[in-house]
């Protein structure tokens, strides 16, 4: 009887797991991919903190850095602040890669692969990379933590850095981490937190000068 | 994507990584590295030309005393993580140092740009003064033939 309950405890909540872990598809993965667009479809800003933890496997570490996002209508300002200062914007027609040693500006127009980066990063953050935009092609998994979109690039310039992104979903159908598989398997996972959609933030923020 | 075109890698750094294809000349003269300098070290790395930085990025590497001499192994990756390359850089009995680019982004995984990519670096991290400047405040330099100038810089990553 003590085997059977332990057989009954351990066991079970193991299969459930697995049962409760899978891919869907067709309607169920439709629906859900529908029920994200329309979330992403209502985000206009968001501001966040974010921290990103990039595998070293030479190293046997990870590196972690940490910063401050600002997204508004297209515009986008990544920040990091620790442990190094670096800022990326993109506005629209002027993109800013500012290190603490340098500043580079660029036209968006002009420039094919500041559009493409540009976009799918806006994408990504918010959602919008599930509607079949032909960067990727998109996979939907379930468990008990959420839904998970997995991306597959399909344009070379991105697969040849990585294999996969997944998007982790909050239960409101936000996005709350993206890992950024590489074809080695090491991964960069970017967690977002004090997430706040859509309120105001300054025009300031996205200036290009 | 052209695999020089510069503009298509200020996104991913170290693309530029490529023009250390010309040889690599240290702007002082070399110095011998202290014996205590080991552990993690770690630099942001700019790739000058005309006084202002192409491409920027970060270096991070374990060094440890082998026998006299320094290994090192580590990656170069840009602010966004994304990887250029993993090295190792081996101190031989001779003295001379080896630099194996392992597991780089596919635009820099040419089997003869991995080679002569390796040769360059060797010259860069045979010279105790990329490893002392880890620990002091000033940079190291190292200017290429072609005019293009890698600045090496401590940073606490």
């Amino acid at each position: 009887m003590r085997i059977s309950r332990f057989i009954y405890t351990a066991l079970v909540p193991a299969f459930m797991a697995v049962a409760f872990s899978f891919t869907m598809k067709g309607q169920n993965a439709d629906a859900v991919i529908s029920r994200i667009n329309a979330k992403a479809a209502t985000i206009k800003t968001i501001e966040a903190d974010f921290t990103q933890e990039k595998d070293l496997s030479i190293l046997n570490d990870k590196m972690v850095s940490k910063g401050k996002m600002y997204y508004d209508k297209g515009m986008l300002r990544w920040e990091y602040t620790s442990p190094y200062s670096y800022l990326f914007i993109m506005n629209g027609e002027k993109v800013l890669l500012q290190s603490s040693t340098s500043t580079t500006t660029g036209d968006v127009a002009s420039n094919r692969i500041y559009r493409m980066i540009a976009r799918i990063m806006v994408d990504t953050i918010t959602g919008k990379s599930l509607d079949g935009g032909g960067d990727f092609s998109v996979k939907m998994e379930t468990s008990s933590k959420g839904n998970v979109a997995v991306l597959t690039p399909l344009k070379r310039e991105i697969k040849s850095m990585f294999k996969e992104v997944r998007l982790h979903f909050d239960e409101s159908d936000y996005v709350s981490k993206i890992e950024l598989v590489e074809g080695t398997g090491d991964k960069t996972v970017i967690s977002l937190s004090g997430v706040k959609y859509n309120a105001p933030v300054s025009a300031s923020l996205f200036e290009v000068k | 994507m052209r695999l020089f075109s510069l503009d298509s890698f200020k996104f991913f750094s170290f693309a530029a990584i490529l023009s250390l294809v010309v040889s690599c000349s240290a702007a002082r003269p070399a110095e011998t590295a202290t014996s205590s300098l080991s552990g993690r070290m770690s630099w942001s790395v700019s790739v000058m030309r005309g006084g202002s930085a192409l491409l920027t990025g970060l270096c991070i590497a374990d060094v440890s005393d082998i026998q006299g001499g320094k290994d090192m192994k580590g990656t170069f990756v840009n602010e966004f993580g994304v990887r250029a390359f993993d090295f190792k850089a081996e101190r031989k009995p001779s003295g001379k140092t080896r630099v194996k680019i392992l597991s780089p982004m596919k635009a820099l995984s040419n089997p003869v740009l991995r080679h002569v990519l390796g040769k360059d670096l060797a010259k860069v991290f045979s010279s105790g003064e990329l490893l002392e400047c880890a620990q002091d405040e000033f940079p190291y330099r190292c200017s290429s033939a072609s005019g293009m100038e890698y600045v090496f810089s401590p940073s606490a990553i």
